[in-house]
């Protein structure tokens, strides 16, 4: 009974921890970052961070820290609230069954995760075809693409902090 | 045990569900409540855009400096040419500036013959500012700014870079504004050409480019005419600088903006007060104080013989060619 309650809490913190993770991602992707002559957008960037979201966390709460995130995105961006919720949330549904088979390497995991980008598109489309709105496809190609080519560099520092202050926990 | 432990995943797996449902339909709710009335979250927003213009100010301070070493290289390896191609502007403007000179004593001549008032519109006061946040987005081309309220900001005011007109401010918090960029699918600016002074509407297509729509005459616009704000929606002033017409093979007017020359990092605020329409109940007011003032003062106007009697004003005599 209190090995169940231990887990319990146990899941509830890793949630929060990557919950936490998630948030300043948010409010870096909101920032502005200038490279030969371009704006760069990092919008989509927070999306690895539920690719990398731990297996062990409380899904309920996984749910509720996904929404809140993606509202403070949708207030940072200055978008219609409630777009980057959904897209959080239909994101860690769709990664969820596969967060178990995550330890394959980088390239595979890299793999996976543009092919997940790509979904992800699908689930922009639709959300743009219900609000009967104008999307920007080719920003959204650009902002994968910057997403993508990101991913080493967080995969990286997520390695090294699961090794050095997590001790080797996910 | 395993049995219970089956019950926990199950209760867990229900209750994960439930939150799933639930949050989605909220944001549902809100992704449709915020496109048609966007004042339901307005306080949690601008309380949101507060503390994001706070702390993105600080956490992108390590990328401001690397922004700036690459543009500081990026400078020097041009320094030589730039020196050139300035000193041949100063020379050109030192002409120009004579010539603005001798505009400018012609102009106040003729407006004192004239007794007008040949001012722009521009202001004269700026609020500087740094854009913190510049989201070029799938759904979104809008820029936080790190003034507010406090400073003077106010909603409908424009905002220009160095270069030209950025946006106009749309959600005004204490210490932050949203900017609404020109690129945005929503933004409409009435625009005019510097050279044919011929009018248009500037129309934001979520693209780096916007587009001129409400051509009335194609005649009017060629390729390379400077486009100024016109000043007829009464929202920004006349003469702030948009950018640079560029025609398509089909015929689209297309504006290459301005602020494009340059990274977005500060930018002004021009504190505007926008031209308003006539309030319809202000004039009923008025026509409701005229109408009292009249039945005051009628009475009197119209009695001119004790108007006359009163101020010792003699009658008119008659003169009898009334009746001829």
């Amino acid at each position: 009974m209190l090995a169940d309650e231990v887990t319990v809490i146990k899941a509830r913190i890793i949630a929060i921890q990557a919950g936490i993770a998630l948030f300043v991602l948010v409010i870096l992707a909101n920032g502005t970052f200038n490279f030969v002559g371009h704006t760069i957008p990092f919008l989509f960037v927070p999306l690895i961070v539920i690719y990398f979201w731990p297996k062990g966390a409380d899904p309920a709460l996984t749910y509720i820290v996904l929404f809140l995130c993606g509202l403070v995105h949708d207030f940072l961006n200055g978008g219609s609230p409630g777009i980057w919720p959904m897209v959080f949330m239909i994101g860690w549904m769709i990664t969820r069954p596969y967060l178990s088979s995550k330890e394959v390497g980088l390239t595979l995991f890299w793999f996976g995760f543009v092919v997940w980008m790509g979904v992800l598109a699908l689930v922009f489309l639709l959300l743009d075809f219900w609000g009967q709105d104008h999307i920007a496809i080719g920003n959204v190609i650009f902002q994968i693409g910057v997403a993508i080519l990101v991913f080493p560099l967080l995969y990286g520092i997520r390695l090294l902090l699961r090794n050095t202050v997590f001790g080797g926990m996910d | 045990m395993n049995g219970r432990r089956g019950t926990s995943y199950r209760t867990k797996r229900r209750s994960a569900r439930f939150t799933l449902i639930i949050l989605f339909l909220v944001a549902l709710g809100l992704f449709f409540s915020g496109r048609n009335n966007g004042s339901v979250l307005e306080r949690n927003r601008t309380s949101v855009e507060n503390f994001g213009s706070s702390a993105l100010h600080y956490l992108t301070m390590p990328l401001r400096g690397l922004e700036n070493f690459g543009e500081s290289i990026d400078a020097r390896s041009k320094a030589y040419e730039e020196n050139e191609r300035l000193k041949a502007e100063l020379a050109r403007l030192s002409d120009v500036e004579a010539r603005a000179n001798a505009m400018a004593i012609k102009l106040s001549r003729l407006s004192n013959i004239l007794n007008v008032d040949p001012a722009t519109d521009i202001p004269d006061q700026k609020i500087a500012a740094r854009a913190v946040s510049e989201i070029n987005g799938p759904f979104v081309r809008s820029s936080l700014i790190n003034v507010g309220a406090k400073k003077g900001v106010s909603k409908g005011d424009a905002v220009m870079t160095v270069d030209g007109l950025y946006g106009h401010v749309i959600r005004v918090g204490s210490k932050s504004s949203r900017v609404l960029k020109l690129e945005d699918l929503n933004s409409r600016v009435a625009v005019m050409s510097k050279r044919s002074q011929s009018r248009a509407i500037l129309i934001g297509k979520n693209s780096r480019i916007p587009a001129l729509s409400y051509v009335i005459d194609a005649a009017d616009w060629a390729e390379g005419d400077v486009v100024i704000t016109s000043g007829d929606d009464g929202v920004l002033p006349l003469g702030l600088p948009v950018g640079t017409v560029r025609v398509t093979a089909d015929g689209t007017f297309l504006v290459d903006l301005f602020i494009h020359k340059n990274f977005v990092d500060w930018v002004w605020v021009y504190p505007y007060e926008e031209i308003r329409p006539p309030e319809e109940n202000l004039v009923e007011l008025d026509v409701a104080a005229i109408e009292q003032d009249t039945s005051v003062n009628v009475p009197i106007a119209n009695d001119a013989n004790v108007a006359g009697e009163d101020n010792n004003i003699e009658p008119r005599p008659d003169t009898g060619t009334d009746g001829l």
